[in-house]
C-alpha cells in the first residue's frame, strides 16, 4: 500500500466512524472510491470494536504509583502571571503543577501558590465554571482550609489557580516523622474533620481528599488544599469525547476514592467521608485498608475499628450521616464512651432478618438478636439526644456569659469547665439509662444464655410479657423515643415467636411515636414490621396502606424498599394476585444486592418466595426445580439455617407428585421445627396440616383427621378463631367428614370456613368461591336445597369455572343445582339446566362419559315425575342407544 | 508529528536498549516472583534519556518514543528467542517471559506484531509510532495526545484505526 492510498483509507474510515454504527457500511459502499479500498475500509470497520484489552498496555507500574508526570511548566519560572511572579516549582500532582509565586505589582509582599492545571484537564468552560463557583469558594473561610485567592488563564489559555501558600507536609508523613501517639493522631484528624464539616455546611464537597491534599504545617496546623477545585474539572464537559472520562479518573487518586466515585456515581458528603476514613485508617495503622498489614500491633481493635469501618462502609447511606458525626464518635471512642458505630452486622442483620418476615433464626436467637438491635438503637438515639441537649445548654450558657460581658479568659475557663461537665453528665445519663433498660430487660436476658442451649421458648414468651407489662405500666413514659425503640424491639420479638397480636400492639404504639419524628429508615422498618404482623393476622387492607406509606418514606433506601416490596408480595399472594406477585418478586430479586455478603439467607428467601409463586401459578415443575436448587444452596450455608431448610422442605413437598416423597419431605421439616420452635408455633401447624392432607390423599382418614384437628388447635391458639388458616383446616376437616359419609358434620365445618373467609378475605377471593361450592354441594347432599341453590347459583355466576376448572366440574355442579331445583318444585328451571348441561357434556366430554349418562337418567326421572311422558320416552330412547 | 524513525538515532537507541535489558533483569532480581512491569521500566528509561537528551538536543517526544521502541525491541527479541527455544524442547522460564506473556495476552505473537508494525511504518509511520507509544510505552490516550500535540479526540480516532488495522492484519490470532 502506498501512503497516498492509505491516506484515502484513513479518511474514509474516519468519515464512516462519524456515522451511526448501523449506517457505516452503507456509507462506505456509497462513496466514489476504488473497490479494493472500499473493501478494506469495510473490513476495518467490521473489526470494530475489538476486545477491550486489545492493545491496552499492561497495568501501570506499581513502583511508580503516581501517574508519570511530565514537567510542563518549567518555562514559567521567572515569568509573570497576572499580578504574580513565578519563583519556583513546588510540586507536581495529578491535577497539575504547583509553583511558588510572589506579588509582583509591588502592592504588598505576599507569597502565594499557583496551581497550573494540566492542559488536558483544561477546558474553555473551566474559567466560566470557576467564576460561577467562586462565590461558594470565597465563602469557604476556615483556619484549616487554604484560601483560594483567584483564578485565571495564562496567555496561551492554560487555567491556573492562585492560592494561599502552605508550607507543610502530608498528614501521613507528618504523623510518622513527628512520631505522634495514637491519641495525638486522632486529635489532629478530628481537626481535619472540622474543616471538612465546615465546607460541607457551605455546600462545598472536596471530592479528592487524600494525604497530599491534607498538609500539616510545622506548628501542627492542618491545612486542606484544593477544596472545590476537583468539581470544576471532574464534571463531564460538553463537547468532549467519551475518552475524557478515564482521563478524569486518572487525575483523581483511586486509592482514596469512595466506591461510588469509582463507579462514577453521584458524589455526596458521604464520599468525602469515605476518603477521610481511608486517610484515618492510614494514619492509624500505617496502611490503607486495601494494603497488606505492615504492623500488626498498629491494627485497629474495638470501638476505633468500628468507627473506621463505619466511615468506610461500601453503602454511602450506612456510613456516618456527617463528618461531624464521625468527629464526635472518634471523640467517644478515645474517651471510652459508647460509639454510634455499634456493631454493624449484628443488629443490622437481625433487623433485616426480622423485617423480611421469613423464618430463618431460632426463636431464642431471634429474641437475643433483636434485643441487641434494640439496645444498640437506644444507645444511638440516646447519645444523639443527649449531645443535642447538652450542646443547646452550653450555647445558652455561652450566650449568658457574653451578656454579662465577662472577660475572654473567664469565658474560656467557663467553656472548658462546661465541656468537662458535659462529658460527665453524658456519662451519667447514659449509665442511668442503660441501667434502667437493662433492668427492664433482665428478665429476658436471664431467660436464656445467648451462647448456651436454647431454653424452652415459653420462658422467653413469658419474659417478653413481663417486660411488656412494665412498659404498659408507664415505666418509660417520660422518654417516648426510648419507649418506641423498646416497643418496636418487643414487637419484633413477639413476631418471631408467632405471637402476632401482641406484636401488633407494640408496633402500633411504636409507630405512633415514630411517625414524624424518627428517621426514615427507622420509620420504614416499623411500618414494614407492622404491615407484616397485620398480614399475618389477615388484616390485608391496612397492611397494604402501611406498606404504601413505607414505600414513600423509604424512597431513597434501596434495602428498605426491597423489604417493603417483599411484604407486598406476600399480600398479593394472599389475595391470589399471583401474576403481580411474580412480577414484583422478580423486581425485588433484580435489585437485590448480592454483593453484600451477609445476605445469602435473604437472597435464598426471596428466591423461595418466587418458587412459591410459580407453584401457585400452576407451574409446579419450575417451582420444584427452583426449590431443589435453593435447598441445595441452603444446605451449604455456614452456619446452617435449619428453619430456612425446613420451610424449603415444606414448600418442596407441595410440588412432589408421589405422596410418599411429599410426606417424607414434610416429616423432615416437622422434625426440624419441633427441635427449634416452641411446640405451639404456627409453622408447626402448617406442616401438620400439609401432612394430614397427604394422608387424606392416600385415604387414611383417621390419620388425616388427627392431623387436621391438631393443626386446627394450634392455628386457633396462634391466630384466634377468625383467621384464613383456621378456615383452611376446617375445610380440610370438612372433606374428611364428607368422604367418611358424614355430610351433616361436613356442612357445619364448611359453613364455618366460609363465614371466616368472608370475614377475613376480599369478596372476590378464590377461597371464598371454593367454600361456596363445597358448602353448596354438601347442602344439596343433605337436602338443604334452598341454601344449595343460592350458593351454587352464585358460584356459577362468577363464571370462573369456565376457564380454569375441568368442564366436568361445571357440568356436575349444574347437575347438582338442577336436582335442588327439581326437588323444590321448580321443574322448568331444572329442565333447562339439565338440557344445557347435557349439551355441554356431549360437546366437551369423551363419548360414553358416566356424567353424560347420569344427567340423562336424572332428566328422565324429572320428566317421569312431572309427568311429561312424551319427553320421557325420547330420553329413554337415547339411553337405550 | 515528526516522521523521524527513532531507530535512526543510532547512539541513543542502542543506549536505551541496553539500559532496558539491564533494568529488566535488575528489577526481576529484586522482585522475584513479581510480574515485570514493562511500562515502569520504559518510564524509567525515558527519564534517563530525557536527562541526557537535553545535551543531544532530542525532543522529549522523541525520547519517549525511543524508550518505547527499545522496549518493543527487547520484548520482540525475547519472544523470538523463546520461539526458537520452544522448537528445541522445554525451556526454563526466564524473567522476561512474564512480560512477553503480558503483552501477548493483549495482542498476539509479538514477532508477528513487530512485523505488522514495520509494514505499517512504510505507509503510516505516525500510526506505527502511536502504537509504540501507547502499547509499548504505556501512555494513556491523554498522555499521548499531549506528547503528540494533538487533541485527545484525534488520538482516540487514530487509535480506533490502529486497532482495526492491526486486527485485520493479524487476522484470527489477534484477541
Amino acid at each position: 500500500m502506498t501512503p497516498e492510498q492509505w491516506q484515502r483509507v484513513r479518511e474514509l474510515f474516519h468519515a464512516a466512524l462519524e456515522q451511526p454504527p448501523e449506517a457505516r457500511l452503507a456509507f462506505v459502499a456509497g462513496q466514489e472510491e476504488d473497490d479494493d479500498l472500499r473493501r478494506l475500509v469495510r473490513e476495518l470497520l467490521r473489526e470494530e470494536p475489538g476486545s477491550e484489552r486489545f492493545l491496552e498496555p499492561p497495568t501501570p507500574p506499581e513502583l511508580l504509583s503516581e501517574p508519570i508526570q511530565f514537567r510542563s511548566g518549567s518555562w514559567l519560572i521567572g515569568r509573570r502571571l497576572g499580578a504574580y511572579r513565578v519563583e519556583a516549582e513546588v510540586a507536581t500532582g495529578g491535577m497539575g503543577t504547583v509553583f511558588r509565586a510572589v506579588r509582583a505589582d509591588g502592592a504588598y509582599e505576599q507569597e502565594v501558590a499557583i496551581k497550573l492545571i494540566r492542559p488536558e484537564l483544561a477546558s474553555p468552560l473551566l474559567r466560566d465554571r470557576f467564576l460561577a463557583e467562586r462565590q461558594a469558594l470565597a465563602q469557604l473561610q476556615h483556619p484549616y482550609i487554604t484560601r483560594l485567592l483567584d483564578g485565571a488563564t495564562t496567555a496561551d489559555g492554560l487555567p491556573y489557580f492562585v492560592m494561599e501558600l502552605v508550607e507543610g507536609r502530608p498528614i501521613t508523613r507528618y504523623c510518622e516523622e513527628k512520631d505522634l501517639s495514637r491519641r495525638e493522631r486522632i486529635d489532629l484528624f478530628r481537626r481535619v474533620c472540622e474543616a471538612v464539616q465546615h465546607a460541607h455546611q457551605s455546600l462545598v464537597l472536596h471530592r479528592d481528599l487524600k494525604p497530599s491534599n491534607i498538609l500539616v504545617t510545622e506548628d501542627g496546623t492542618p491545612k486542606l488544599l484544593d477544596f472545590g477545585i476537583s468539581k470544576l474539572i471532574q464534571e463531564p464537559m460538553d463537547g468532549e469525547p467519551d475518552t475524557q472520562a478515564p482521563t478524569l479518573i486518572g487525575a483523581m487518586t483511586p486509592e482514596y476514592a469512595s466506591p461510588e466515585q469509582r463507579r462514577r456515581e453521584r458524589v455526596t458528603t458521604a464520599s468525602d467521608l469515605y476518603s477521610l476514613g481511608v486517610v484515618l485508617h492510614e494514619i492509624l495503622t500505617g496502611r490503607r485498608p486495601d494494603q497488606p498489614i505492615v504492623a500488626p500491633e498498629h491494627e485497629l481493635r474495638g470501638d476505633l475499628a468500628l468507627v473506621v469501618s463505619k466511615a468506610l462502609h461500601e453503602e454511602p447511606e450506612r456510613r456516618y450521616a456527617s463528618v461531624e458525626q464521625l468527629r464526635l464518635d472518634l471523640g467517644s471512642a478515645v474517651d471510652g464512651l459508647p460509639v454510634l458505630a455499634s456493631p454493624d452486622s449484628l443488629p443490622y442483620r437481625a433487623k433485616r432478618f426480622l423485617a423480611r418476615h421469613r423464618i430463618g433464626v431460632s426463636a431464642l436467637a431471634l429474641v437475643i438478636l433483636s434485643l441487641a438491635a434494640g439496645i444498640v438503637g437506644l444507645a444511638v438515639g440516646i447519645a444523639e439526644a443527649d449531645r443535642e441537649r447538652l450542646r443547646a445548654e452550653r450555647r445558652a450558657l455561652e450566650a449568658e456569659d457574653a451578656r454579662r460581658d465577662a472577660k475572654t479568659q473567664a469565658e474560656a475557663a467557663a467553656a472548658a469547665r462546661e465541656e468537662a461537665l458535659d462529658r460527665e453528665r453524658v456519662a451519667q445519663l447514659q449509665a442511668k439509662r442503660a441501667e434502667r433498660i437493662l433492668g427492664l430487660l433482665s428478665d429476658l436476658l436471664l431467660a436464656g444464655d445467648p451462647l448456651g442451649a436454647p431454653e424452652p421458648d415459653l420462658t422467653v414468651l413469658e419474659a417478653l410479657d413481663r417486660a411488656s407489662s412494665r412498659l404498659e405500666n408507664g415505666e418509660l413514659a417520660e422518654d417516648p423515643p426510648s419507649e418506641a425503640v423498646l416497643r418496636s424491639t418487643l414487637g419484633l420479638a413477639y413476631f418471631g415467636l408467632g405471637a402476632y397480636e401482641r406484636a401488633e400492639g407494640h408496633l402500633r404504639a411504636a409507630l405512633e411515636t415514630q411517625r414524624g419524628t424518627a428517621p426514615p429508615d427507622v420509620l420504614a422498618t416499623t411500618l414494614n414490621n407492622l404491615a407484616g404482623a397485620l398480614y399475618q393476622r389477615g388484616e390485608l387492607e391496612e397492611s397494604r396502606d402501611l406498606l404504601d406509606e413505607g414505600i414513600t418514606v423509604a424512597a431513597d433506601l434501596p434495602s428498605k424498599l426491597a423489604d417493603l416490596k417483599n411484604t407486598q408480595v406476600q399480600i398479593l399472594r394472599a389475595l391470589s394476585r399471583f401474576e403481580e406477585a411474580e412480577e414484583l418478586q422478580r423486581q425485588v430479586l433484580e435489585t437485590f444486592d448480592t454483593s453484600s455478603s451477609d445476605d445469602a439467607t435473604g437472597w435464598l428467601s426471596y428466591r423461595q418466595n418466587l418458587a412459591q409463586i410459580l407453584q401457585e401459578l400452576g407451574r409446579p415443575k419450575e417451582a420444584r426445580e427452583m426449590f431443589e436448587s435453593i435447598l441445595a444452596e441452603a444446605r451449604e450455608l455456614e452456619p446452617r439455617q435449619p428453619l430456612l431448610e425446613a420451610s424449603l422442605l415444606t414448600n418442596l413437598s407441595g410440588t412432589l407428585v408421589e405422596p410418599s416423597d411429599a410426606e417424607e419431605s414434610l416429616q423432615q421439616a416437622l422434625d426440624i421445627y419441633r427441635a427449634h420452635l416452641r411446640p405451639d408455633h404456627p409453622y408447626i401447624a402448617h406442616v401438620r396440616n400439609n401432612l394430614a392432607s397427604q394422608a387424606l390423599r392416600r385415604g387414611d382418614f383417621t390419620l388425616a383427621r388427627e392431623g387436621f384437628e391438631e393443626a386446627r388447635a394450634l392455628f386457633e391458639k396462634a391466630y384466634g378463631e377468625e383467621h384464613p388458616s383456621v378456615a383452611l383446616v376446617l375445610n380440610n376437616l370438612g372433606q374428611v367428614a364428607r368422604q367418611t359419609g358424614d355430610p351433616e358434620t361436613a356442612r357445619e365445618l364448611y359453613r364455618r370456613a366460609l363465614d371466616i373467609r368472608r370475614a377475613t378475605l376480599p369478596d372476590d377471593h378464590p377461597s371464598i368461591e371454593e367454600s361456596e361450592l363445597q358448602l353448596g354441594l354438601v347442602c344439596e347432599a343433605v337436602g338443604d336445597d334452598e341454601t344449595a341453590v343460592s350458593l351454587l347459583e352464585s358460584w356459577l355466576r362468577r363464571g370462573r369455572q369456565a376457564s380454569s376448572l375441568p368442564s366436568s366440574l361445571g357440568i356436575g355442579v349444574r347437575a347438582t343445582l338442577a336436582r335442588a331445583y327439581s326437588r323444590t318444585g321448580r321443574k322448568p328451571t331444572a329442565e333447562g339446566i339439565y338440557k344445557s348441561a347435557i349439551a355441554e357434556a356431549e360437546e366437551k366430554l369423551p363419548p360414553g362419559h358416566l356424567l353424560h349418562r347420569s344427567l340423562l337418567e336424572e332428566l328422565l326421572r324429572l320428566y317421569e315425575d312431572w309427568p311429561r311422558p312424551e319427553e320421557a320416552a325420547l330420553i329413554r330412547e337415547r339411553l337405550e342407544r | 508529528m515528526t516522521d523521524r524513525d527513532p531507530a535512526s538515532f543510532e547512539g541513543p537507541f542502542a543506549e536505551a536498549y541496553a539500559e532496558l535489558r539491564r533494568l529488566a533483569s535488575a528489577q526481576l532480581g529484586r522482585r522475584a516472583g513479581h510480574t515485570l512491569q514493562p511500562t515502569a521500566i520504559v518510564h524509567e528509561v525515558f527519564l534517563r534519556l530525557a536527562k541526557s537528551g537535553e545535551d543531544r538536543a532530542l525532543a522529549r517526544t522523541d525520547c519517549l518514543h525511543l524508550a518505547a521502541r527499545a522496549m518493543r525491541s527487547v520484548l520482540v527479541d525475547h519472544a523470538r528467542r523463546r520461539n526458537a527455544l520452544k522448537r528445541g524442547g522445554d525451556a526454563q522460564r526466564v524473567p522476561l517471559d512474564e512480560a512477553v506473556a503480558a503483552y501477548e495476552e493483549r495482542s498476539t505473537d509479538l514477532c508477528a506484531l513487530d512485523e505488522a508494525l514495520d509494514r505499517l511504518a512504510t505507509f503510516d509511520s505516525g500510526l506505527a509510532r502511536l502504537i509504540d507509544l501507547r502499547f509499548f510505552g504505556g501512555l494513556s490516550i491523554e498522555e499521548t495526545a499531549r506528547e503528540l500535540g494533538v487533541s485527545e479526540r484525534t488520538v482516540y480516532r487514530e487509535w480506533q484505526l490502529a486497532k482495526s488495522w492491526l486486527q485485520h492484519e493479524l487476522g484470527e490470532d489477534a484477541s
